[in-house]
């Protein structure tokens, strides 16, 4: 080693005190608080891809694959039992008029009545039949769109993995059979909200090559649309070189 | 059949999302750039009325270039040139996309006594990776940046920097038709050279003692080739070796108690090995070949060598007691004056290449030759204690110079020097104390 | 391989020559008053008189074998020799800068020695002689070209 005496400094001011500490308890506060704000904002955008997913699932038998030819067959056939359903429904009602005037005519008022409730239950019934319909026209659109926005999100993914294969410098310790896990936070822009390691490789110079990789990659391309975007608020990245 | 196919897979892949709603996106990265690690150093604030002849922050990126690891961004690209860790704003580094930021400052506490100070901050996670401060006199600035280069060096790459070693090197001047030799003895980037040996005769071979106390050499001054011993510190020196014959190619063994040596006092060059203490010696190679240049293992127990046993020099390894003996190199029709890495993986060598003399690494798992230089007369290879490096000799428009190039081939540079031919480098170990003689 | 041959021949031819000359009666070569008193160094300590002034034997890239010009050139100092037992001779070898140093100091130290195992052939005694080897120390033409690397490759012969 070199004969020169060296004084380590520290990144706070080399008083250190009280002063300092209140600084550090202060920011530390802030990222506390950052985290448990972003944890919510991310939790509660979980839940819209979800909600979607969950109405196919149930419709669809979850272990059919939603192909679109497949989706309007599958949604005629519910409209043929829900048909015959009503149908049986209706000859019902109509055994029942032609008994009831048969047998007396005095009860009109009350035959009235009932005609009007049958007749506001046939348009109950139909409406909800159209509701049905339409719904499971919905249902199957918005497949139709998740089909076509994992193409999407596949086409982002090559955008976004070849700037940041760009801008990793790669340390020559990072060799292949190393791994790094790092979690990235994006904001709508993509920006970088917070890239953290949460598998390291060992090695701190390529976990830190890593985290610096994907800040100066910044911004990410991320989809426009909002929906597609919640796909991206959360990405991993494994970085897994090969020689 | 296609579309059915990208169909499926669509299928499949939402499916995979359904079932994982929760499962994040994952992008796997497996490509990145092999280049240096981009660092903005930002020029030291100075406070004093006589500003010293040397330029810290400069001396710092020359150092961190030449190493092939790092890419020094342009001050002319800054945004600001902050000299306080208060003044520095973190955003002004990331838009320019620095991954590391240095600054400093020079005080002048009373003339010729300075006070030198930097931090190193990692840009992206905001963060300070090293500070330190020191007082130095004038005639320690030079080292006292060296050792900021190694700090940098080993923050940001996790590997120990080796800028405060030093080097050892021949030069020859011409002056009024005799010849000059010097043994000289300069900072690792070349910078004040002392003269350890000057001769009439040729000098050769400078070898440090794994201690780095002392070089051994062979010098001509008495009309043929003797390899004497000398402290670094002090000029005194021994004979160690002055057989009838060449007395050559001096290597010490890694505990710094053995000498290998090429002698040729049985009639032909040989290997042997020298026991310090006793000056005892023992014969490791026995045949009509010449056999020299050897070098030893970082383990102590074995021994590479050139010989052109097989009638060309080609590079061979033995055991340290001269058994075991295996050809290394079958590529190409010249390879020689091997020596190990730190880590005792990778051989250093010259090798001849489409009539060209290179620099070259033989990695002696595979046996695999990597050609370093595209320069010719390139030779005496001598790796960096930290293996990252090589430094050599080479001519460049018909005179000799010295350069050094990283252990990948990527960077090179070559040394500037005053005066003469310059040649057979060789870079101290680690442990060497720095000395400064104004 | 014709090399080799080559040169076997050419030994074998200087080798009947130098019988020849040492047939000759040895009075014919005066002897050199400064050559008998020179010491280590004394290059010019000797006139051309009799004996050839040729006194550099060249050689091949990585080579020690002694070509035919060469040889001739050795066989004429051997006669000097011959015919001054007084003086002893000093065989310098050389290399020109291209290969390895420390190689080519063996290199330098072969030359020399296939010039001394010829004069010893000749009838030179072994004890007259005394082989250094320089390496690529000591060129003769400083430049970086064939020229000059053919000059550099040698061994000088000093009396």
């Amino acid at each position: 080693m070199v004969v020169t005496q060296a004084i380590r400094i520290s990144h706070d001011h080399p008083e250190g005190g009280i002063k300092p500490f209140a600084y550090s308890l202060a920011i530390h506060l802030m990222i506390v608080a950052l985290v448990g704000l972003s944890f919510h904002w991310s939790a509660s955008n979980q839940i819209l891809p979800q909600h979607i997913i969950k109405a196919v699932i149930v419709e669809q038998g979850a272990t059919e694959p939603p192909k679109e030819e497949k989706k309007t067959e599958e949604v005629k056939p519910k409209e043929d039992s829900k048909q015959k359903k009503i149908e049986q429904e209706k000859a019902r009602e109509l055994e029942k008029k032609k008994q009831t005037l048969a047998e007396e005519k005095k009860r009109k008022a009350l035959e009235v009545k009932k005609k009007q409730e049958a007749e506001k239950r046939r348009k109950q019934a139909e409406q909800s039949l159209q509701e049905m319909l339409q719904q499971e026209e919905a249902e199957a659109q918005q497949a139709a769109k998740a089909a076509q926005a994992a193409s999407l999100v596949d086409q982002y993914k090559v955008a976004i993995r070849q700037k940041v294969s760009r801008n990793w410098v790669r340390p020559p310790a990072a060799r292949s059979g190393l791994q790094c896990m790092v979690r990235v936070r994006l904001v709508p822009s993509g920006e970088v909200l917070e890239a953290k390691v949460v598998r390291s490789s060992g090695d701190t110079v390529f976990d830190r090559s890593v985290e610096n990789a994907v800040y100066k990659a910044a911004p990410l391309p991320i989809p426009q649309d909002t929906e597609l975007f919640d796909f991206f608020r959360e990405i991993e990245f494994l970085f897994s070189p090969e020689d | 059949m296609k579309t059915r196919l990208i169909g499926t897979s669509i299928g499949l892949a939402l499916l995979l999302w359904f079932n994982n709603a929760m499962a994040i996106l994952t992008i796997e990265i497996t490509q990145g750039v092999e280049k240096g690690l981009p660092i903005a150093i930002v020029p030291f604030a100075w406070e004093g009325a006589n500003k010293p002849a040397h330029d810290i922050a400069q001396i710092v990126e020359v150092d961190l270039v030449r190493s092939g690891r790092f890419t020094s961004l342009s001050p002319k690209d800054f945004l600001s040139y902050p000299q306080k860790d208060t003044d520095v704003d973190f955003k002004d580094w990331r838009l320019i996309k620095a991954e590391a930021l240095l600054i400093g400052s020079v005080r002048e506490l009373k003339p010729g006594r300075y006070q030198v100070e930097f931090r190193l901050f990692d840009v992206f996670k905001k963060a300070q990776l090293a500070g330190y401060r020191y007082v130095v006199g004038s005639e320690m600035l030079r080292a006292a940046a060296h050792q900021i280069s190694d700090i940098v060096y080993e923050k940001l790459t996790g590997e120990p920097g080796a800028f405060s070693t030093r080097i050892a090197y021949v030069t020859k001047e011409v002056s009024n038709r005799t010849h000059i030799y010097k043994l000289q003895i300069a900072d690792s980037d070349g910078y004040g050279p002392v003269t350890a040996v000057k001769s009439k005769e040729p000098l050769m071979s400078p070898a440090w003692s794994p201690d780095g106390q002392k070089l051994a050499y062979v010098s001509f001054e008495r009309k043929r080739s003797m390899v004497y011993v000398q402290n670094v510190a002090d000029g005194k020196r021994q004979m160690l070796a002055e057989f009838e014959g060449i007395n050559s190619a001096p290597a010490w063994s890694p505990d710094g108690r053995r000498m290998a040596l090429t002698l040729s006092k049985d009639g032909n060059a040989e290997i042997y090995i020298m026991e310090l203490a006793t000056r005892a010696l023992r014969r490791l190679t026995r045949n009509s070949a010449i056999d020299t240049e050897p070098a030893w293992s970082p383990d102590g127990r074995q021994l590479v060598f050139t010989s052109d046993r097989v009638g060309q020099p080609q590079i061979y390894r033995m055991n340290a007691d001269g058994s075991g003996v295996e050809r290394l190199t079958f590529e190409g029709s010249y390879n020689a004056r091997p020596s190990y890495s730190a880590d005792g993986k990778t051989l250093a060598l010259v090798t001849l290449q489409g009539g060209r003399y290179h620099i070259g690494t033989l990695q002696l798992d595979n046996l695999a030759l990597q050609t370093l230089t595209d320069t010719q007369l390139d030779e005496s290879p001598s790796f960096a204690p930290n293996g990252r490096m090589l430094l050599y000799a080479t001519e460049i428009r018909g005179k000799g110079v010295l350069a050094s190039v990283s252990a990948d081939g990527r960077t090179r540079h070559t040394y500037r020097f005053e005066m003469g031919e310059v040649r057979e480098p060789a870079w101290s170990p680690y442990n060497q104390q720095l000395r400064y003689k104004e | 391989m014709m090399k080799k041959f080559w040169m076997l021949a050419t030994v074998v031819s200087v080798l009947l020559l130098a019988a020849c000359a040492s047939q000759q009666p040895a009075g014919d070569t005066p002897v050199d008053e400064g050559a008998q008193t020179s010491g280590a160094g004394a290059d010019q300590g000797m006139d051309a008189g009799d004996v050839s002034s040729e006194r550099v034997v060249h050689f091949e890239f990585d080579s020690s074998a002694i070509d035919a010009e060469g040889a001739a050139i050795v066989e004429a100092n051997a006669k000097y020799l011959n015919a001054n037992t007084s003086v002893s001779v000093r065989l310098e070898g050389h290399c020109d800068e291209r290969g390895t140093r420390e190689y080519n100091l063996a290199l330098g130290e072969r030359r020399a020695k296939a010039v001394e195992r010829m004069l010893k052939a000749l009838g030179v005694s072994g004890a007259r002689i005394k082989t250094v080897s320089y390496g690529e120390e000591k060129p003769v033409d400083g430049d970086h070209n064939e020229s000059a690397w053919r000059q550099n490759r040698r061994v000088e012969i000093k009396y």
